[in-house]
């Protein structure tokens, strides 16, 4: 069972109906306490890094715990960067911080301004073989939309550039995160949340 | 580089799509679903559903559609039309959209921008403005873009570019600019206009209104500066295909998304066991002298340098599939390739087989059978049956190369047969398709078009039907996903086709 964390930050549909669809049987917890049960946890979010927030301290330490136990866990969009230690877009909310740095809005010099927020689809590149990329070749487009993004670290498992690079996905052990919806990137997409599903089933 | 976006619109009423449809030849004529499920398959970025629905029921209705389509599609789905509140808004929502369009709405109450954005984010919040441009002065070049509502019925004193700004600073994520002017011409679309509104604002502009021909789209996208091109009938009427536009687009320079049927056309399989290569025949692509993989739509070729090694790797599969992508659009053919493959591997060779010269190159070049597929078939309207198959040709072939080297390719799309690349649906079903062909092949390749790319599995019901209605052997392709599914076919004595899975990885055969 995969537990998808519902703390208020938008729509979930997509992501639960991409799930079913690679097979996977998932269930929104109400409270903390049910974390133990999960074979796997998804935080996903669209919108603002603030709603976070809703990620309450009980939350996070269940989280935590479930994690340290070797749970598989996935940060979707915004719950990529809740994984790092915090966003410039709202600074009094803290990350997980299991990823080093702080993210960042896309900044563009005058003479070659671009778009924000970054929407659409653009290509990956993959620094290092992961599992969560497993199977995707470099070039691979998939779908963004965010203002906001993580730097490039050591556990960063593919690479966006849209006016310099930023983590697209990462990952360390059993802590993985996508910035772009794999539930909105076709056939790519779905191969990812494969991946990810192997470990939590 | 941020791909520019190509969207299809569907103009629904009453759950049907409405607007520019070419009935011809479709079963489901008007189906959303079916129309999504095409240009799924065809490499579409993202769908909107514009809904004009005029009844009190019209949220419900809207839902029900929304959910169908966005059943078929894992792409971004936007829904507009109707969308007066924050209740309407929250219904698309929950049937599964994942943007929603306003129009008179937000000129009305734009403070419910900001509150749609505030509850889903600015992502998903689309505001649609429908403009006319009017000259200020005969000579002047200062135009003005006068805001329309009611289907552009009436004028409203904005302008088009000053409330994209406000829209914009109120929350809005997207702007969907429509032409009044250019809608329904084909005339091409409004560029001027599209920006001068794509400067004002810092949020992607999707233009709409007037497309109708390849380079209308890559002057929008140059001239108009805008970040997505939206279009309806030029796709509905399948006078051009999404995959064609990207490809023209794609020379031309603007960067687009590359995804394509054969890159759908395979199952995406999670398993990892070797006993699997026996009953499966992977599928490959050739293309410019070269096998090419087609990996969530970044084409890549095997160099030939690493052919030998590549030939090794398939070494252990009792057979394998090679589909000629140059003969199957007439631009030429791969035979030296196919020789060369079929020197090592057990092979059968398909695409573009419309002649039975075509059929005798192929067993020349060493193919063991040969696939004929569209060329068996004849147009029709159903009445005789037997009217719907090229019996001189299929006799032909068989006549020529041997019933025991000839497979004929069915694929099926919502119960029929479908031809020409998925595109044409006869009035004949797979069943029906296969007791008439089977005096003249010893194989059928059954392939499930409906299940293609989704992984939701395949329809083992519609091909144990297909199994029942013949005594040929049969091999079937189509969403097969699960091991449960690949063993149960095997149990049935079918083989399943599986594509670029195992070269890329994802089914490992090591």
């Amino acid at each position: 069972m995969i537990a998808l964390v519902d703390y208020g930050a938008g729509n979930l549909t997509s992501v639960r109906k991409a799930l079913a669809a690679i097979g996977a049987n998932v269930w929104t917890p109400t409270v903390p306490g049910e974390l133990a049960r999960a074979h796997g946890i998804i935080v996903p979010g669209v919108g603002h890094f603030d709603a976070t927030r809703g990620l309450t301290d009980e939350w996070r330490a269940a989280i935590k715990a479930t994690v340290a136990d070797g749970t598989p866990l996935l940060g979707i969009c915004v719950g990529l960067q809740w994984l790092f230690e915090g966003s410039v877009e709202a600074p009094g909310a803290k990350g997980l911080g299991l990823f080093k740095g702080t993210c960042s809005l896309f900044t563009f010099p005058e003479s070659a301004r671009q778009k924000v927020p970054h929407v659409g689809w653009n290509s990956l590149t993959m620094p290092r073989p992961s599992k969560l990329m497993a199977g995707i070749a470099s070039g691979t487009q998939v779908y963004f939309t965010h203002s906001y993004a993580a730097p490039v670290v050591d556990d960063t498992a593919a690479v966006c550039d849209y006016g310099g690079p930023f983590s697209a996905a990462v990952e360390r052990a059993n802590v993985a995160g996508m910035q772009f919806h794999p539930e909105k990137s076709g056939p790519a997409g779905l191969h990812m949340l494969s991946n990810w599903l192997r470990d939590a089933v | 580089m941020l791909s520019k976006r190509i969207i299809a619109c569907l103009d629904v009423r009453d759950g049907k799509v409405v607007k520019g449809v070419n009935f011809e030849g479709l079963r489901d004529a008007g189906d959303p679903a079916a129309l999504a499920r095409r240009y799924n398959v065809e490499g579409i970025d993202e769908i909107v559903i514009l809904d004009v629905t005029a009844t009190v029921e019209a949220r419900q209705a809207r839902a029900h559609t929304i959910a169908a389509v966005a059943k078929e599609i894992f792409l971004p789905l936007a829904v507009g039309g109707g969308i007066h509140s924050e209740a309407d808004a929250a219904a698309a929502i929950e049937a599964g959209a994942d943007k929603v369009s306003l129009n008179t709405a937000a000129l009305k109450t734009p403070e419910l921008i900001t509150l749609l954005a505030r509850r889903y984010g600015s992502q998903a919040v689309i505001v649609a403005i429908d403009a006319k441009s009017i000259r200020l002065k005969p000579d002047s070049t200062a135009d003005r873009y006068a805001v329309y509502v009611r289907s552009g019925q009436a004028a409203t004193p904005r302008d088009a570019v000053e409330w994209a700004r406000e829209a914009t600073d109120r929350g809005a994520g997207e702007i969907l600019l429509t032409s009044i002017d250019r809608d329904g011409t084909k005339a091409g679309f409004d560029c001027a206009m599209t920006a001068a509104v794509s400067a004002a604002v810092n949020i992607p502009v999707i233009a709409s209104g007037g497309a109708g021909t390849f380079d209308h789209f890559a002057d929008v996208f140059r001239e108009g500066r805008a970040d997505a091109a939206l279009a309806a009938s030029i796709f509905h009427f399948n006078e051009k295909s999404v995959s064609e536009l990207k490809a023209f687009l794609s020379k031309s320079g603007v960067p687009v998304r590359m995804e394509s049927l054969f890159a759908i056309r395979c199952s995406l399989f999670a398993v990892r066991d070797s006993r699997l290569t026996l009953m499966l025949i992977p599928s490959i692509d050739l293309q410019g002298g070269k096998v090419v993989q087609l990996v969530q739509g970044d084409k890549l070729a095997i160099s030939s340098d690493d052919l030998d090694g590549w030939i090794a790797k398939f070494a252990r599969f009792p057979k394998v599939q090679l589909i000629d992508l140059d003969a199957a659009m007439s631009r030429g053919n791969n035979d030296e390739l196919v020789r060369q493959i079929a020197a090592k591997l057990p092979c059968r060779v398909g695409g573009g087989v419309r002649s039975v010269r075509r059929a005798e190159e192929l067993i020349a070049a060493g193919a063991q059978a040969v696939i004929a597929g569209s060329g068996l078939f004849r147009l029709g309207d159903g009445s005789d049956l037997s009217q719907m198959i090229d019996h001189d040709f299929a006799k032909a072939l068989a006549d020529t190369v041997g019933m025991h080297r000839l497979i004929a390719a069915v694929d099926s799309r919502a119960g029929r047969v479908c031809i020409h690349g998925w595109k044409t649906v006869l009035p004949l079903t797979a069943v029906q398709a296969v007791q008439l062909l089977e005096g003249y092949c010893e194989e059928f390749l059954y392939t499930h078009v409906d299940k293609e790319g989704l992984m939701q599995g395949t329809d083992m019901a519609a091909i144990k039907a297909v199994a029942g209605a013949t005594d040929r052997k049969l091999t079937a392709a189509g969403g097969i996903t699960t091991r449960q599914e690949i063993d149960a076919l095997d149990a049935l004595g079918i083989d399943a086709v599986v594509g670029m899975a195992i070269y890329t990885g994802s089914l490992a055969i090591d």
